[in-house]
């Protein structure tokens, strides 16, 4: 690193004259203190390139800026001497001693070298991320051998308390809570259920993504409806230079073009994707359902004043289609489709001393099937609209920071099915066969968050989110409290309370789609501890965290006992009755350089989630005690990089059957069948097998023809280890009828079997 | 920084085995249950052919079962007292044994078809036959089997008649609330069964007479066939029900 040193005259400055000036716009871009300075520079790589959206911080201080796509930044400083810390994910971060202060303006010009991101650890330290925050970067998320696509919620399950129950479900729980506790967003837009094939496959174009901030202990209060966590996508920064990109893998293909420079600062960032996989498989096997998706996002940059105004326009939209091999013929069948749709904007104003940000979003989320054109009774039409809408102010000074804003959401549900013959293919196992109905709530908050140099190694903030929804006021108060002792260990610890406006039916089963979702005009609760060590030498990192929650009333389906597939009689459905439940555990992570060559990321997560149902705690259908991940990158000859991901956790627990009645079959009745009828014991009071699966993959890289093509070739499921989802009782008692002893391959439904595939990447 | 190569394998396979060992650590045993619990399927008025008739009629009748093993095939099970009567009647209806059907008594699966308990429409003298059985009466059951006796008593629902209109190419069938129910199941043409709590039904108007049928479901049968929240509904013991239907037809 080397940094030059020039010294200017101080420009003049104003003060902001207010707090009430805060909440206009042109305030902010005059709101520094008169005894600032101001630090110039340029950040570089080592072949002189500029590195954009590198984070430019004050050590001590909340300043903090990021470089242009120039590389320039310019932040102020007070008076004194200060060391400031640049930081960009893929590069060492650098450290510089400066003096601040109206005495001068320094100029300086740092060059980062760059890190091997093929060997980063998946979770990297990134600047600007919420305290007790895991960042994925899409780099990161191309290590992990991908399920046919690199996938970001497959790659964020290998951090610790990060959790997916098996193969076939792609839904994200964080630290011990249910699935739809999990909010994704899509650079700050809410999204419904942003899933492919059934919930098997995130919605998203690795290529249009930069990375995925993993929220779990601290959400911050900005974020509404998020009860046991977030998902923040970040799409492909602005700033960085413009590069396109082709994939063509055995699944899908895709094209992303990202413009930036463009006339009038304008930048343009196109993503689309769609799979072949609907075409290919009815060719080899035509009795297969047809199953194809689609997605795009579409971004749509404006910077004007110098840089101090952004104006940014999204699209983001998916599309699956499944379609019954029996009906497809059939003239006035619709296949069954889902999907959701979203358009945003946002306006952002910044200034040196802090930001105003305005952002709004409609996103409709449907699922459509109607088979009475094909002589059949079912169909099912639902929609949700979510529209959603947002001001927020970021100020820091020195030693202070403050964001605050308000928020408003109004939601709408129409959902009306008859699906007698469908429930088991689509819906969960307790979805009633007929339903209709709307609900609409509307949903106003205001937020805020203070945060505080404190002294000596601490820090802290406190905040609230105060929501008002159907007349009732509900304030969800947050603290975090950190201490940085050293520049490579931290300790940190978080108290909060969230709300959260939607319920699911109930968890979904594999293979079928988002169970219906229902509005909660009086909100579900959580009260969240966490605390957390991080210990970050060189060489790796290491940290530790626990958590303990307490739901208060979370909704569970009335009357639901285990073994109830759908009742046809509903009074007031849904009825949620409220539970309580709780989660709680803690989690070991770390990341190690072995050599120059190899780098080994693992986890290990012990939590569990239990639910108090009639007076007795049993665990959750999600509860998984113990989990492991182990990830391992290999740099071998020839440029190939070898990676290696071990995933094991405890299996689900489920519900055994301690006896065997019998029922008559209601279906058809007149064949005068007595089914045999599975009586339950304790719920949830057993498990299935553990869950363990090795996947490899191989990447090489390569540069011609002016662009760098990379092949990965990819085993998912190395060892075809059968991994029970479930089990089917009627299979495990036919297997031990048969064959005198349960011999356990047949235990029920399987995940992955042993799975291959490669893909070409071509980026230019 | 490099690590020697030894030792960085050394950690390795322990560490893995370390986090493998930790991950499979939580597998439990399946059992398989076995249960001497009997099981008894009685519906008063709900009737199936018979194929131990010849003629294949139509009969009131019960299957008793022990409810044992998943893993293996149904065993009938006899019964030392099977009585029912009448609340007010003195007099036992006459309720007969089949004879046991498959091997030592087992039949790989259960049908309301294969019972092996009888009530003939006309009994013996001095007992009642499945055609004395009244609407809105209550009725007592004992079962002893096996050292265990259970127990039940149900009330028949009233009887009612289904009455039709007209309205385009559909037709709307209503019936009276019936009292004693709790649902009806209706069943119409080769449609699967619904169960619902309103009185009304529309179907097409080409539909042929005796293409509806309505049963009228008192709370035992709802309950155990529908809600299915308990395994035992109107016997105090076993598992099974005890309950009755009235009927319709259109």
């Amino acid at each position: 690193m080397q940094f030059d040193l020039t010294r200017r005259e101080l420009r003049s400055s104003r003060r902001c004259p207010a707090l009430t000036a805060f909440l206009i716009l042109g305030c902010v871009s005059s709101a520094h203190a008169q005894s600032d300075g101001t630090l110039r520079g340029r950040v570089l790589d080592t072949a002189d390139r500029p590195v954009a959206g590198a984070v430019v911080e004050g050590i001590g201080t909340f300043r903090q800026v990021s470089s242009t796509g120039t590389g320039d930044f310019a932040l102020r400083l007070p008076e004194g001497e200060w060391r400031v810390i640049i930081r960009q994910i893929g590069f060492r971060p650098d450290t510089v001693v400066v003096r601040g202060g109206s005495a001068r303006d320094t100029t300086i010009v740092v060059r980062l070298r760059a890190a091997p991101v093929l060997l980063e650890g998946l979770a990297v330290r990134a600047p600007r991320v919420a305290p007790l925050a895991q960042v994925v970067t899409a780099a990161s998320v191309r290590q992990v051998p991908p399920l046919g696509e690199p996938d970001v919620f497959r790659a964020v399950v290998l951090l610790p308390g990060v959790a997916q129950p098996n193969d076939l479900k792609g839904r994200i729980h964080l630290a011990g809570g249910a699935s739809d506790e999990t909010a994704v967003r899509l650079d700050g837009h809410p999204l419904h259920d942003p899933f492919h094939l059934l919930g098997l496959l995130g919605a998203f174009n690795v290529a249009a993504l930069e990375r995925a901030d993993v929220l779990i202990h601290h959400v911050p209060p900005q974020i509404g409806d998020a009860l046991s966590g977030a998902i923040d996508l970040q799409t492909r920064s602005a700033d960085a230079p413009g590069r396109n990109e082709a994939v063509l893998s055995l699944l899908t293909s895709g094209v992303t073009v990202a413009r930036t420079g463009l006339p009038a600062g304008t930048d343009l960032l196109v993503s689309m994707r769609a799979t072949y996989l609907d075409r290919f498989a009815t060719v080899v096997a035509p009795d297969l359902p047809s199953l194809g998706f689609r997605d795009g996002v579409v971004r749509i940059g404006h910077d004007w004043g110098g840089g101090r105004w952004r104006a940014e326009l999204l699209g983001f939209h998916t599309q699956d289609r499944y379609s019954d091999p029996d009906l497809t013929d059939s003239t006035g069948y619709e296949p069954l489709e889902w999907g959701e749709s979203l358009a945003g904007m946002r306006v952002e104003r910044s200034a040196p001393a802090g930001r105003v940000t305005v952002r709004a979003s409609w996103n409709r989320s449907h699922a459509g099937v109607d088979e009475r054109g094909a002589g059949g009774t079912n169909w099912i039409h639902t929609r949700r609209d979510w529209l959603s809408s947002a001001a927020q102010l970021d100020v820091a000074r020195e030693r202070w920071r403050v964001r605050a804003g308000a928020s408003f959401d109004a939601r709408r549900h129409d959902q009306r099915w008859i699906a007698r013959g469908l429930i088991d293919e689509v819906f969960s196992p307790s979805t009633p066969a007929e339903y209709a109905g709307s609900q609409s709530l509307a949903v106003a908050a205001l937020f805020g968050e203070s945060e505080l140099r404190l002294g000596g190694c601490f820090a802290g903030t406190i905040g609230a989110r105060v929501s008002w929804s159907a007349g009732q006021i509900l304030p969800a108060p947050s603290a975090t409290m950190s201490c940085r002792a050293s520049e490579s260990f931290q300790l940190q610890g978080a108290v909060e309370r969230r709300y959260q406006f939607t319920s699911q039916l109930e968890e979904p089963v594999e293979g079928s789609i988002t169970p219906p979702t229902f509005l909660l005009p009086g909100g579900r609760t959580v009260d969240v501890a966490a605390v957390s060590a991080e210990w970050a030498p060189r060489a790796g990192t290491l940290s530790v965290q626990a958590f303990a929650k307490h739901y208060p009333d979370r909704p569970r389906l009335r009357n639901r006992s285990a073994g109830t597939t759908r009742e046809d009689l509903l009074e007031n459905f849904p009825d949620f009755e409220r539970i309580r439940g709780q989660a709680y555990g803690a989690t070991v992570g770390g990341s190690a350089l072995l050599s120059a060559r190899a780098r080994i990321q693992g986890s290990y997560t012990f939590q569990r989630a239990l639910e108090e149902v009639d007076g007795v705690s049993s665990p959750a259908d999600w509860d998984a005690p113990h989990a492991v991940s182990l990830l391992a990158s290999v740099r071998t000859l020839r440029k190939w990089t070898a990676s290696a991901v071990y995933q094991g956790h405890s299996g689900r627990a489920t519900t055994p059957v301690i006896a065997r009645s019998f029922e008559p079959d209601l279906r058809a009745p007149r064949s005068g069948s007595l089914l045999p009828r599975y009586v339950y014991g304790e719920r949830n009071s057993i498990r299935v097998p553990p869950y363990h699966r090795v996947d490899l993959g191989l990447r090489r890289t390569w540069r011609a023809r002016a662009a760098d093509w990379t092949l990965a070739v990819q085993v998912l499921n190395l060892l075809a280890r059968e991994n029970p989802i479930d089990y089917d009782w009627g299979v495990v008692f036919d297997d031990v009828r048969y064959t005198g002893e349960q011999s356990g391959r047949r235990a029920g439904r399987a995940g992955l079997p042993i799975l291959p595939s490669v893909g070409l990447e071509v980026a230019w | 920084m490099v690590i020697p190569r030894a030792r960085t394998t050394r950690r390795l396979l322990a560490f893995t085995a370390l986090l493998a060992g930790v991950a499979g650590c939580s597998a439990d045993p399946v059992t398989v249950p076995d249960s001497d619990e009997p099981f008894l399927y009685l519906v008063l008025n709900y009737r199936t052919p018979d194929r131990n008739m010849i003629d294949n009629r139509s009969a009131q009748h019960a299957v008793l079962l022990t409810t044992g093993s998943p893993a293996e095939p149904v065993r009938f099970r006899a019964a030392e007292r099977f009585e029912l009567r009448a609340a007010g009647d003195p007099a036992l209806f006459g309720w007969t044994p089949l004879p046991a059907r498959g091997e030592q008594g087992s039949y790989p699966s259960a049908s309301l078809d294969r019972p092996n308990w009888l009530l003939p429409d006309i009994a013996p003298p001095g007992t009642r036959g499945a055609r004395d059985i009244r609407p809105g009466v209550q009725y007592m059951l004992t079962v002893a089997t096996g050292g265990r006796t259970l127990r039940g008593e149900t009330v028949v629902p009233d009887s009612f008649a289904i009455r039709t209109s007209a309205e385009g190419d559909r037709r709307i069938a209503v019936w009276p609330r019936v009292r004693g129910a709790a649902a009806y199941q209706v069943e119409f043409a080769n449609d699967p069964p619904r169960v619902q709590s309103d009185t009304t039904f529309s179907f097409p108007a080409s539909a042929p007479p005796g293409s509806l049928t309505v049963y009228a479901m008192d709370p035992n049968v709802y309950r155990f066939t529908v809600e299915r929240r308990s395994e035992r509904e109107g016997i105090d013991t076993g598992f099974g029900v005890f309950g009755a239907v009235s009927a319709a037809r259109f």
